[in-house]
């Protein structure tokens, strides 16, 4: 059993699986191809997703508490990943053992997760718009035709810019329209195609990630 | 009645066609020997003075996986783990420093598991710490911080970003190039793309980042599976200029066709 599940003709078997039902229903339809499509997307998607976020979160603590024990580690950082991981393992427990909709699971989400998740947020949204203002130079030509590009696009929906010049409307629409949408269709055609082909490897199983 | 569901049958052969060429440029490749030349991206090139930099300036190079799990944009993180295979190998024959960081949990074991690989297979296992993958956080934002921090403490050379990226991707190519590290890039998204292009100093663009795997290889199946998706570009390419043709000369039969 443990040599099937180490195999690996088992992980090819199971994506050819999951493909001929996602295309099959998709180019084919049917009730029997629709419910294996909904048991797939919908049942062994939410399973197979959990399993590999409990793996993830393993992985994680295990990593935090090899730190934490190294000798090495400085006693700040040990203490850290040592506190980290107790937090983490509580708020587990309080939420599997009195429900996310308890008040303490809500207070540590209300009063701790949220105001942590906003004052990041805000500093990192600064830093943004001064990484947006240092990084957006004409240092060379590619990039100035992406200044020009974003500035026309900016005054055509800036309400002041038809008071300066009532063509700013039509270039910056034209930008949009026609420039834009031809280098992103080509952009998407290529990356589609690019995907298939990934498939294709991943079918045959010559992807090198899947220990070809 | 239809076998095909209305209006996907030029889809379904669409599909079939790209798949095809795909597995025939694999197969001339493979089995007639018919190896073709493919011109290596400069992004390519570029990891390998990337880690040849770290090497010599003693610093190491910060290898970011992307946001989002495994279940989300499974196809962009597939590409990204080809081209971190790629990567590790090379820091680890050159000896240079190296740090994987993540956001996503998922992710956390396929990257680790990689890395570990890439350093076993070069001879040296001992190369591979606990500190060298490292999951920071799942927050966008506090990922965003948690990178940023990384980057001015260990003081990195180098930085590559390919894969999937949100709002994260321009700070963080920002705050490497305040630290003069090499920005090395990859997007397939539209909205990521003018980051890119501004905050990379070599990046990979839409399919480029799918051929990436390819082109670090260098094998004949892979350099196979690229000539498939040229003869495939080739194809739309000529569907484009016919539908043009036909569409300026009144005809809609171009886009009929396309929608059966």
């Amino acid at each position: 059993m443990s040599n099937i599940l180490k195999s690996r003709e088992l992980p090819i078997v199971l994506i050819w699986i999951a493909v001929l039902i996602i295309f099959g229903d998709y180019f084919f339809g049917g009730t029997a191809l629709r419910t294996a499509f909904t048991v797939l997307t919908v049942d062994w998607a939410v399973i197979i997703t959990n399993i590999a976020i409990i793996v993830g979160a393993l992985a994680v603590l295990q990593r935090s508490l090899n730190i934490a024990r190294r000798e090495r580690t400085e006693k700040v950082e040990r203490f850290m990943q040592t506190w980290t991981v107790f937090l983490a393992v509580s708020i587990f427990v309080i939420g599997v053992t009195l429900g996310i909709r308890s008040s303490i699971y809500s207070w540590v989400y209300n009063y701790i997760l949220l105001p942590s998740w906003q004052t990041v947020y805000t500093l990192i949204i600064f830093f943004m718009a001064t990484a947006s203002y240092r990084a957006y130079r004409a240092n060379n030509s590619y990039a100035a035709v992406l200044l020009i590009s974003g500035l026309l696009v900016l005054m055509r929906n800036a309400p002041v810019s038809s008071s300066i010049w009532s063509g700013f409307q039509d270039l910056g629409s034209w930008v949009l329209d026609v420039v834009n949408l031809a280098g992103t269709r080509a952009i998407m055609i290529g990356a589609m195609i690019g995907a298939i082909s990934l498939l294709i490897k991943v079918l045959l199983a010559k992807e090198k990630i899947l220990g070809e | 009645m239809s076998i095909v569901v209305s209006g996907r049958l030029s889809q379904l052969v669409f599909l079939v066609l790209y798949s095809f060429l795909v597995i025939y440029g694999i197969y001339r490749s493979v089995v007639q020997g018919k190896i073709p030349k493919v011109r290596q991206p400069a992004a390519i090139k570029a990891l390998e003075e990337a880690v040849g930099r770290c090497v010599e300036m003693g610093k190491p190079l910060l290898f970011q996986t992307g946001i989002g799990d495994v279940s989300t944009e499974g196809v962009t993180h597939m590409a990204m783990l080809s081209v971190l295979s790629y990567t590790s190998a090379l820091v680890a024959q050159k000896n240079a420093k190296f740090i994987c960081s993540t956001p996503s949990p998922t992710l956390f074991p396929l990257a680790e598991a990689i890395v570990r690989e890439a350093y076993v297979a070069a001879g040296k296992p001992d190369g591979f710490t606990s500190d060298t993958v490292r999951y920071l956080s799942n927050d966008q934002m506090a990922y965003c911080s948690a990178v940023m921090h990384l980057m001015n403490q260990e003081q990195v050379a180098a930085n590559v970003q390919i894969g999937f990226f949100q709002a994260e991707n321009l700070v963080t190519l920002e705050a490497a190039k305040d630290l003069g590290a090499i920005n090395i890039g990859g997007a397939y998204r539209m909205l990521r793309i003018p980051d890119m292009a501004i905050g990379c100093d070599f990046f990979l663009i839409g399919e480029e980042v799918f051929a990436a795997g390819a082109f670090c290889s260098q094998e004949p199946l892979q350099l196979g599976s690229l000539l498939g998706q040229d003869m495939s570009k080739w194809v739309a390419l000529a569907l484009i200029v016919v539908g043009t043709l036909f569409t300026a000369f009144g005809s809609d039969a171009i886009v009929k066709a396309l929608r059966l």
